[in-house]
């Protein structure tokens, strides 16, 4: 952090985070935001495994995975929150690590044909074991947080819907952006890039292609996991249907509009996809159409999403020039 | 103890034999030569030793050890790199970043490097631009640095995908065509630049239809022709094998 341009971007969209529930006071608005800042997390997880040139069509599977074990692990086996917040990302992550090693041999469409059957088989784990997973009724009455209390000094509790879970939501997006920002300028991140645009020449230089794959889709599950855990108990209700490949197909439409390159990109579509359904709705009837015309005209125009146009546009250059 | 050492090598597409039961050994600091007419088996060749193809049967033995079943990324950790035909490279990046990504090996470039970047991570990377550029200059590219390199000319390409090889830090550096399709001026340039690679101590295995380059440069020569290997020895032997001459040099667009 030594550039003084790249502190005072960091600083100021950290008081822009801080200062939003105040001016944004509409609970509606908040829930909104809320929305926005979990798909950012999932789409920026895709968004990892898209940058050796694979497509994931899982993202809501390993999301799904990740709110039922959090509501499981504190409704059943009595963990606190605190605790099965990072265990619903270690779940996640794992299974996305049974998964990933065999399949990742596959490329292109074989890849996206066989995480689309694994997330058909999750939903349908979930509708049908009922004593687990509580079958198409899904888990409700999942409880908020416990409070966090440093006796005598503060005491932060999590009321429904309450402005503490913005804050917890803006600490996970802090952390899945650093990780990703990390990565993306990174000889690591450098790596997958090469991969993506070149298989062969990337290896016979000695990156190891299987393992770079493994660990972005492993990383990009984990934080899946993270988010449907929020979500669980932001939501206190989960059933099957929120996790289906319609959710999928939303997230990989976030990350290819806002486009792959970078996870500013990833911002741009996470808010345009929350946003655009919202003005539609006035026009019911032509909800889809629009929609599907938003995204034609994008993709037709824009084939490195709207902040690939935008860095063209403005020539925008990196913050900093060299990797880490 | 053979540098590289081919043993009873075979690669069949279905039913056609690209490479047939060929033996062959590289020493430690030589030029090899390999020529042979178009689908003698020349690429094939390539590809097997870097582990892009599988073989049908045989050995590849690399400083006395059996790296036949191993993935080209694993090869290439071994000191075996190679340059594409089509000099094919990371088209929509800039010179510069093409020599950085070269530099993995060298690179602190894992998960937890980029993450959590420490001082150690930061200093090794560091001096690796340092060493892209000193690259550059040895290869005469020093000017085109931030070029993306689907603008640069033919020879440029070439000689960074030379570059990127030699990125790697190879012992053995196996070169596909490596003036292939070039003009007179940009051959001898490539010619000169593959004798400096030579004095550096790196052995090198090429793969070559020039015949006037590949005179001048190798020790030692193989000839290929339908998977087999029809002769092998010193540039003079090579020219006056009658074998040779049949298969090859008697056509006359070849001589050049």
């Amino acid at each position: 952090m030594s550039n003084p341009l790249k502190i005072f971007t960091s600083l100021g969209a950290l008081a822009a985070m801080l200062m939003l529930p105040w001016v944004i006071t509409d609970p509606r608005y908040r829930d909104l935001i809320i929305t926005m800042g979990i798909y950012f997390i999932l789409a920026s997880g895709l968004r990892l495994i898209m940058s050796v040139g694979q497509v994931s069509f899982a993202q809501a599977a390993f999301w799904g995975i990740g709110a039922y074990s959090s509501a499981i692990l504190v409704m059943k086996a009595g963990l606190s929150f605190w605790l099965s917040l990072p265990l619903s990302g270690i779940i996640s992550a794992f299974i996305a690590l049974l998964i990933g090693y065999p399949c990742l041999r596959l490329k292109g469409p074989y890849f996206f044909i066989i995480t689309m059957s694994f997330g058909e088989v999750a939903r349908l784990v979930f509708t049908s074991w009922i004593d687990l997973f509580g079958g198409t009724n899904g888990i409700s009455g999942i409880p908020a947080p416990d409070p966090i209390t440093i006796s005598g000094v503060f005491s932060i509790s999590f009321p429904p819907r309450g402005v503490e879970f913005y804050y917890l939501l803006m600490l996970l997006i802090i952390v899945s952006f650093f990780v990703m920002y990390r990565i993306e300028r990174s000889h690591f991140g450098k790596a997958c890039g090469a991969i993506r645009e070149f298989d062969d020449l990337a290896a016979s230089l000695g990156i190891n292609i299987m393992r770079h794959s493994i660990i972005l889709f492993v990383v990009g599950c984990f934080f899946a996991g993270i988010a449907g855990s929020f979500y669980a108990h932001y939501m206190t209700y989960i059933g099957p249907g929120y996790f289906s490949f319609h959710e999928s197909l939303l997230f990989l439409i976030i990350a290819v509009i806002g486009g792959t390159e970078s996870i500013f990109g990833i911002i741009i579509g996470a808010v345009l996809l929350t946003i655009l359904p919202e003005f539609t709705r006035e026009a019911k009837q032509f909800e889809s159409i629009i929609y599907g015309a938003f995204v034609l005209v994008v993709l037709l125009f824009m084939p490195s999403g709207i902040w690939g146009m935008l860095k063209k546009i403005f020539r925008i250059k990196p913050l900093s020039k060299s990797y880490i | 103890m053979a540098f590289l050492e081919i043993r009873d090598l075979a690669k069949n597409f279905g039913g056609l034999e690209a490479i047939n039961r060929l033996s062959f050994h590289v020493s430690q600091g030589e030029i090899l030569g390999v020529i042979g007419p178009n689908g003698a088996g020349k690429t094939t060749l390539f590809n097997l030793i870097s582990g892009h193809l599988k073989p049908s049967r045989g050995n590849i033995i690399f400083q006395g050890e059996d790296i036949t079943a191993e993935k080209p990324h694993a090869i290439a950790r071994r000191g075996i790199v190679r340059t594409f035909q089509s000099s094919s490279l990371f088209d929509s990046k800039t010179v510069m970043e093409n020599l950085l990504v070269a530099f993995h090996l060298e690179a602190r470039s894992g998960f937890w490097d980029s993450v959590f970047p420490t001082r150690s991570v930061r200093d090794v990377n560091a001096g690796l631009d340092e060493k892209a550029i000193d690259l550059l200059d040895f290869l005469g590219l020093s000017r085109s640095r931030n070029e993306t390199v689907k603008n640069l000319p033919h020879g440029h390409r070439r000689s960074l995908g030379i570059a990127m090889a030699l990125a790697a830090s190879p012992e053995l550096l196996m070169l596909d065509e490596p003036v292939g399709g070039m003009n007179p001026r940009e051959k001898e340039e490539m010619t000169a630049l593959i004798g400096k690679i030579r004095q550096q101590g790196k052995t090198i295995l090429i793969v070559e239809h020039n015949m006037r380059v590949v005179m001048s440069l190798c020790d030692r020569i193989i000839v290929l022709n339908f998977g087999n290997k029809i002769a092998e020895g010193s540039p003079a032997e090579i020219k006056n094998d009658p074998e040779v001459i049949k298969a090859y040099l008697g056509r006359k667009h070849y001589a050049d």
